[in-house]
């Protein structure tokens, strides 16, 4: 069990190194913050405000609060961790959603409650009440990078790419070390054909990431929107001696060598990008063939029990360690095994 | 601005004169800006779709057969085709339809629907006395004059056999599927598609087929604890299928001899078109979640595919996509026929822009291809005239495939509007969908569409297939005074229908082509007879029309603003 705690411990760790918790003191008082689109700017750049969410999600948001919670539960009561292992998919969710409630009900004014809440409802699919979670969290906090990448990330889903441009962009301002939310940056600007912008941002990888295929991956292709070949010649070369089985970086190859009139390189990675790829798609089926509503399950059971053990910091973080410590069990309860299939 | 300017001035009532100035001047300037932003808006803006579908009389409605098992064949359910059946001048409409699964239990078969255009926007159910009501599981459509009797010929590409309704010239059609040799055993089918591969002058079929799927092999699976429907990488690709016309009503299999038979595809939607301007006849098939087949003619029937050559197999990052339908046009009048392709969420609707020589960019950031279709499923497409401005735009449906997608995730629907795009005539499209009238407010499950000009007054409309649901008839009534030229082929030593026939419309400074398809976009077929938008032009200059097999006819001094029939050899023009 103790093993499993602890397991549970480096999965909320991630958690919360992703998560905008992990920008927090432990045991302060949390002061009231002005919302960020009044915050001063400062490094001077133009204020960036807070994307709005959309019609559908905030008449999906104030349904979703409609719905009956756990409204009884007194704010500060020590309430007691259900027990037992949960048996379906709904029920893990459930609980997601129920610790996540009960841990912003303790602690309102916590921004970390309400990044809490965010991951929980994202985990179960409510983007619109993650969105507006975060949003609360950036109320209280404005410099919350991890609530930033998650509002991104849903504008993707959405394919509202100048909001993830916004969105990714105030993120990095605040830690410019998230790379995903750097490739996202990227690639929504070439969606957006804002081709300069894009080289800029995979430029800027590639000096932070050196060794990732991706950043170079990113820069070519953003190259490639700029007609800029030779130079997205060079970035898919790259990425392709870092890892030399790149699907896409041989694809990028085949593509520019072609534009440059060199047909024999072309052929030549036209020819490796099929192997490539033929192979991929024969892993994606084996793969979707395998999948079951097992492993499914053990997916949700490593994320409610990061959102058991997320909730627990907070709870330490504001001295409560009882309940810290009950929160921590019912993480190892529910997923003894916290590495997971993914 | 104008305050500052006046606080130069030294002096009181000098400074207040200025200002009085200046604000009647700015009156005047916001009062202008204000009547050229409203004209600017009323010329930007001129698509309009009504929805007439409730008083067109037309009453059917699509099943999937489903039966809660979720066998993937229902949700790719169907097609439809418009086109003139009866040979009076107006377009009619023909609807497939889906079939009971296993475990699924029905008082009367559903079949596909054939509806008479009578006029001023009334239609009339005549599939019985017609005799086309299949009652196969419906999934693709074809028309072409197989047999060059002058009426069209129908061909149906379903899960199961496949049917071929030969058109009697009288309102009946027989169903001659036995005798041509064309059921194509029971298959999943896609798309079909005429085409004369081998320029023999008689239609040839292209038979497009989806996945492997049987009950047996039937793959339930789950996404968030929800049963969902698997999507085709569970099941095997499958070879489509290529049947060349005999001239005696009969057709020959010949997938293996002519090349196509060596790939295996996912199978969607597809289209034939002369994509690498070589005077044959091509073929594109839209795969789902997996390289795009692209089929090059030799001109004598004999195919090399073709597809990742020719920048067509993937989008721009190398990414295959789940592609659905495949439309063609030339958006940017540049001479070449370019590709649109629909896809699923999360992927932006392809636009490939011809660059010559067979080969093709990506275009759809650059151009605006793409808005508004990311988050959703795309199926049927039309690279259409819709302001008749002689800009081709872009009409897409959309709507997902899992019933319950909003279960487990919330940024997709299942029922969503649809899409329409106006193409700016400066390379880039305009999502005006939220401005195109209540036609745009409809929000269902869309799969086929088709576009023609049901009403004959010169604008193209539209008609949609929505699954498991009545259709939707819209009225295009954009009025923008732009004029428009029709033109129907009639071949006489090539195939009657012209189909596979490229023609050039020349108008002052606005030069358009097209080409004759049979078959296209979502498993569909529409606009056999060709819509030409020509803005405030008052003449066409010249129409040329390139048959299979290379003659040339050459008209001049075309009169606009109608229907005009070129028959084969008429018009040939003095070497």
């Amino acid at each position: 069990m103790l093993i499993g705690a602890g397991l549970c411990a480096v999965v909320a760790a991630l958690v919360l190194l992703w998560s905008p918790w992990s920008t927090e003191e432990p045991g302060e008082d949390l002061p009231e913050q002005p919302p960020v689109a009044e915050a001063e700017d400062e490094t001077g750049e133009p204020e960036i405000e807070i994307p709005t969410i959309s019609p559908r999600q905030m008449a999906e948001t104030e349904a979703a609060k409609q719905q009956p919670t756990d409204a009884a539960e007194p704010a500060h009561e020590l309430w007691v961790a259900p027990s037992g292992q949960p048996a379906t998919f709904g029920a893990l969710k459930l609980e997601t959603g129920l610790v996540a409630r009960r841990t912003l009900k303790a602690f309102p004014n916590d921004p970390d409650s309400h990044a809490l809440m965010g991951n929980a409802s994202l985990f179960s699919g409510r983007g619109a009440e993650a969105v507006s979670a975060w949003r609360r969290c950036l109320e209280l906090d404005p410099a919350r990078p991890g609530a930033y990448d998650g509002i991104s990330m849903i504008a993707w889903k959405e394919g509202r790419f100048e909001e993830v441009v916004t969105t990714c962009r105030r993120a990095l301002k605040y830690d410019a070390n998230m790379s995903d939310v750097h490739f996202r940056l990227g690639r929504a600007l070439i969606e957006l054909d804002r081709a300069e912008e894009a080289v800029a941002v995979g430029q800027e990888a590639v000096n932070l990431w050196p060794g990732s295929d991706e950043a170079h991956l990113l820069l070519g292709q953003a190259y490639v929107q700029a007609e800029e070949y030779a130079e997205a010649q060079k970035c898919f070369t790259r990425a392709v001696e870092i890892d030399p089985n790149r699907t896409r970086a041989h694809y990028g190859l085949a593509t520019v060598s072609a534009r440059l009139g060199q047909r024999e390189k072309a052929k030549r990675h036209k020819k490796r990008f099929d192997e490539l790829i033929n192979a991929e798609r024969d892993n994606l089926a084996v793969w979707t063939r395998n999948e079951s509503e097992a492993s499914e399950l053990t997916d949700q059971r490593a994320r409610t029990a990061a959102i058991y053990a997320a909730a627990a910091g907070i709870y330490r973080k504001h001295g409560n360690t009882e309940q810290a410590e009950r929160l921590m069990r019912r993480a190892a309860t529910i997923n003894p095994n916290p590495t997971g299939r993914r | 601005m104008f305050e500052a300017r006046g606080s130069c001035f030294e002096g009181r009532e000098y400074t207040m004169t200025a200002n009085l100035n200046a604000l009647r001047l700015t009156a005047l300037l916001l009062t202008c800006a204000l009547l050229l932003a409203t004209a600017c808006v009323q010329a930007a803006e001129p698509i309009s779709f009504k929805n007439v579908t409730e008083q067109t009389g037309i009453t059917f409605r699509h099943t999937d057969g489903s039966s809660g098992r979720r066998y993937i064949p229902e949700t790719v359910s169907a097609g439809l085709a418009t086109f003139d059946y009866d040979g009076d001048g107006d377009i009619d409409i023909y609807f497939l339809n889906g079939a009971p699964m296993r475990g699924t239990k029905v008082a009367t078969a559903p079949r596909n629907a054939l509806y008479r255009n009578d006029g001023d926007w009334k239609f009339t159910d005549v599939t019985a006395e017609a005799g086309v009501g299949d009652t196969g599981f419906g999934l693709g459509v074809a028309v072409g004059d197989y047999d060059n009797d002058g009426d069209a010929d129908l061909y149906v590409n379903n899960f199961g056999p496949n049917v071929l309704y030969r058109n009697n010239g009288d309102g009946t059609f027989t169903n001659a599927t036995e005798k041509a040799g064309v059921a194509g055993g029971h298959r999943v089918g896609a798309g079909a598609c005429f085409l004369d591969m081998d320029a023999d002058g008689d239609l040839d079929l292209y038979v497009s087929n989806y996945v492997d799927f049987t009950y047996e092999n039937h793959w339930p699976r789950t996404v968030s604890g929800f049963p969902v429907y698997a999507g085709p990488i569970c099941y095997k690709a499958t070879p489509d299928g290529l049947y060349r016309n005999n001239g005696d009503g009969t057709f020959t299999d010949v997938s293996e001899s002519s090349g196509v038979g060596a790939i295996k595809g996912t199978g969607m939607g597809m289209v034939c078109a002369d994509y690498d301007n070589d005077g044959d006849t091509d073929i594109f098939v839209g795969n789902d979640v997996a390289a795009n087949s692209i089929f090059e003619n030799d001109g004598s029937g004999k195919f090399e595919e073709v597809g990742l050559i020719s920048g067509l197999a993937y989008n721009r990052s190398g990414k295959a996509m789940a592609t659905m339908g495949v439309e063609c046009g030339d958006y940017d009048n540049d001479g070449r026929l370019d590709f649109h392709a629909t896809s699923y969420g999360q992927e932006l609707a392809t636009l490939y822009r011809n660059m010559g020589d067979g080969a093709f960019e990506d275009v759809t950031s650059q151009t605006g291809a793409g808005k508004g279709t990311f988050p959703h499923l795309t199926w049927g497409s039309g690279l259409i005239d819709l302001d008749n401005d002689g800009n081709r735009d872009l009409f897409i449906v959309c709507g997902h495939l899992q019933d319950n997608v909003e279960l487990y995730n919330d940024v997709a629907q299942y029922h969503v509007r649809n899409i329409v795009l106006r193409n700016t005539g400066k390379g880039k499209f305009v999502n005006v969908s939220d401005k195109c009238g209540d036609g745009l407010e409809v929000k269902l499950s869309s799969r086929g569409a088709a576009f023609d000009d049901l009403d004959g007054d010169g604008d193209v409309d539209a008609v949609i297939l929505n699954s498991r649901r009545e259709p939707t008839i819209l009225r295009n009534d954009s009025k923008t005074g732009n004029h428009w030229l029709q033109i129907r082929l009639k071949g006489t030593k090539t195939n009657r229908d012209g189909v596979g026939a490229h023609v050039k419309v020349v108008a002052g400074d606005l030069t358009q082509i097209d080409e004759v398809h049979s078959g296209r976009g979502y498993q569909s077929h529409f606009g056999m007879r060709l819509h030409f938008g020509l803005g405030k032009r008052e003449k066409v200059d010249r129409v040329e029309v390139r048959w299979i097999g290379g003659g040339v006819d050459v008209l001049e001094d075309v009169d606009i603003d109608r229907v005009l029939t070129i028959t084969e050899g008429e018009h040939v023009e003095d070497k």
